[in-house]
């Protein structure tokens, strides 16, 4: 097993561009830079949480990840070796690395299959030696479900355990790597806790690395070490959960972080109110991407596109303004 | 002062399984009153009842709905038609189920104006651009002649507060308004509501299953639970002193930025499914403090002046809240 602190996968200006086709015979119109040059490092048994909103191109990232989505341009590096995107195998070494957790486990569970059999796919796919059913069991047991519960239909359970029937799937492949999309956003408060707590007691137990997307910033804090923070497909800050909650450089992060509804009535704080809503990224503003709703905006924003540039430690921002602001 | 709505044991059934179980709750004029509770504890069709949009198969089986101290459940359909839209309107999550996607928007908002205000259609249609602007949105000639589809998320929703706005209500419901958003939009949204509540002195009852938003938002917060209402008080109130274990346990398990926090709390057990045999407190099989007292049917104790608890524990200071006192 790999040891913490080794990088589980990196990935090198990543890109995926999307044709766009419209028109009466559907040519090509346009295209859209889902992800552009995205560059991170995943270390064994850390989570890096993806934050931003809609559009920013964070789930695009997670599928090319897990093996369903191409990637366009740059490299993923995983076991110390470039993958060859156009190779055969590269989707299926992906999956062996990398397995999904969902949104909405609901909608990824079939509704005709029992969980058990729903849990034990994988299994046959990747035709596990043992007893399948032994080791379903044992993966019930190990997201806390009740061993019983499996030869039951996904309705009978409530959100929280279909989570956990999500996870368990997950599991089933003996991923390096979870990556979690959304994982609690379709959850009440009183159960997201218990996800949570079960993703941090896993990581501990089998050293997992996670890449955790979310836009709950309280959650990204609880859960993760490393925080990136996109934008309309760039990264625009990255760096320790401390860093980039505490000491935060870029002004969208700020933004994003004075909008995220706090519990501590009283201490109301002033907060900066982001106009307009994210640009489609049909038609991404020039020079830096975010200077059409940035409060402090200059001339050089709308001219120059500003490069990631280390502030201390890995803490990475992409701001001209970043000495004045 | 006489309050604006007052809901008094409100009780609501879908077919012959009991939804609202005795709601009870005063909406002052002005006020922003938020209402959280998780999904299936009667947020929104507590709302719906008020409102008057209860579908088949709901019904009101019991209880009160008394607006400027007049009971208007009892009212006939057209009479309770005219009080929705200009003394009372409703927002909700998913502006496309409000807004009707084969008319423009100016079509939309000048219907309010005409049906409420009795606007010529020409006056309407100024009117409808005056509404857009004031909802924050640019270009308002331009957009009256769009249909829901051409129009983003965020513009839906100002586009179907503006609507709210167009009939003047004295109180605005708006339940989830943001859950569908982005938080930077949502934050505008807000603003905007609490601008516009300030300009026109509306009241508001603002329905989330985000606590967070209530903390920032409102003045007083009911939660409810299994149907009922289990807390009620200001806001600083139920954030720093809740009373009901509930409220406590809800606190607890939210994560925090900022603090160190190894495993979040979390309630055991799920949310009820049943209501119909509950006669005891309908949290009790999930909470960490319940006993046999806890079995016998338990009724709101005041904690303060403001503050109301529906727990046995919560009796030291204030024995039975006043106002079911006055009930008996």
């Amino acid at each position: 097993m790999a040891k913490t602190g080794q990088v589980a996968i990196e990935v090198k200006d990543l890109e995926k561009v999307f044709p766009v086709r419209g028109g009466l015979f559907s040519g090509p119109k346009g295209e859209v830079r889902a992800v552009d040059k995205v560059s991170f490092q995943l270390k064994v048994g850390e989570t890096l949480a993806l934050v931003g909103e809609s559009g920013c191109g964070k789930t695009t990232v997670a599928r090319m990840l897990a093996g369903l989505e191409k990637p366009t341009g740059g490299s993923v590096i995983l076991n110390g070796q470039q993958l060859d995107f156009d190779a055969k195998a590269t989707p299926r070494l992906l999956q062996e690395t990398a397995q999904m957790v969902f949104q909405d486990p609901y909608a990824t569970l079939n509704p005709r299959m029992t969980v058990g059999k729903s849990v034990e796919e994988p299994l046959i796919v990747r035709r596990y030696a043992g007893d399948r059913r032994q080791r379903v069991k044992e993966l019930f047991a190990a997201v806390s479900l009740d061993q019983e519960m499996i030869d039951r239909y996904p309705h009978q359970f409530s959100g929280g355990q279909r989570q956990r029937i999500g996870i368990a799937r997950a599991l089933a492949s003996e991923p390096k790597i979870l990556l979690c999309d959304e994982p609690t956003s379709a959850l009440d408060v009183s159960v997201q806790g218990q996800v949570l707590n079960l993703l941090k007691e896993l990581q501990q137990k089998h050293g997992i690395s996670y890449l955790f997307i979310s836009h709950n910033l309280s959650v990204v804090w609880h859960i993760s070490q490393q925080v990136a923070v996109m934008y309309l497909g760039k990264i625009v800050e990255m760096g320790s959960r401390e860093a980039v909650f505490l000491k935060t450089a870029h002004p969208y992060t700020k933004a994003l972080l004075a909008a995220s509804p706090k519990v501590a009535p009283g201490q109301k704080q002033e907060r900066i109110v982001l106009s307009g809503e994210v640009p489609s990224p049909l038609n991404p503003p020039s020079g830096c991407r975010f200077h059409t709703r940035c409060p402090y905006a200059r001339d050089i924003c709308r001219e120059r596109e500003p490069q990631l540039q280390d502030l201390d430690g890995g803490h990475q921002v992409a701001c001209h303004l970043i000495d004045e602001i | 002062m006489q309050p604006l709505l007052e809901v008094q044991g409100l009780e609501v059934s879908f077919a012959k399984r009991p939804v609202l179980r005795g709601v009870s709750f005063t909406v002052a004029p002005g006020e922003t009153l938020g209402i959280v509770g998780e999904s299936g504890s009667g947020k929104s069709v507590t709302a719906l009842s008020i409102m008057g949009l209860l579908s088949w198969p709901g019904r009101v089986t019991g209880g009160r709905v008394l607006w400027h101290g007049e009971d208007v459940l009892g009212l006939p359909a057209d009479a309770r038609r005219r009080l929705r839209g200009s003394a009372m309107a409703m927002i909700f999550q998913e502006p496309m189920t409000c807004l009707n996607p084969v008319y423009t928007v100016q079509q939309q908002i000048s219907e309010v104006l005409m049906l409420h205000r009795g606007m010529n259609k020409k006056e309407a249609a100024e009117a409808a651009a005056e509404y857009l602007q004031q909802v924050g949105i640019a270009d308002p000639k331009a957009r009256l002649r769009n249909y829901p589809h051409e129009l983003s998320g965020g513009m839906r929703q100002r586009v179907m507060i503006a609507m709210a706005l167009a009939g003047e209500p004295e109180l605005l419901i708006a339940d989830e308004p943001t859950t569908a958003l982005d938080v930077t939009v949502q934050a505008q949204i807000l603003d905007l509501l609490k601008r516009l509540q300030a300009e026109t002195g509306m009241a508001m009852i603002l329905i989330t299953h985000d606590l967070g938003l209530v903390a920032e938002n409102a003045d007083r917060g009911i939660v409810m639970y299994a149907g009922e209402v289990v807390e009620d008080g200001k806001v600083d109130e139920l954030f720093t002193a809740p009373a009901h274990p509930y409220t406590q346990g809800l606190l607890q398990s939210l994560p925090r930025w900022g603090e160190q926090q190894d495993m979040l709390y979390s309630i055991p057990g799920t949310v009820p499914r049943n209501l119909a045999n509950i006669t005891g407190c309908a949290f009790a099989e999930r909470c960490p403090l319940a006993t046999e007292k806890c079995s016998e049917p338990q009724v709101m104790h005041s904690i303060s002046v403001t503050q109301t608890a529906r727990c046995w524990r919560a009796q030291g200071q204030g024995g039975e809240a006043e106002w079911q006192r006055q009930g008996k």
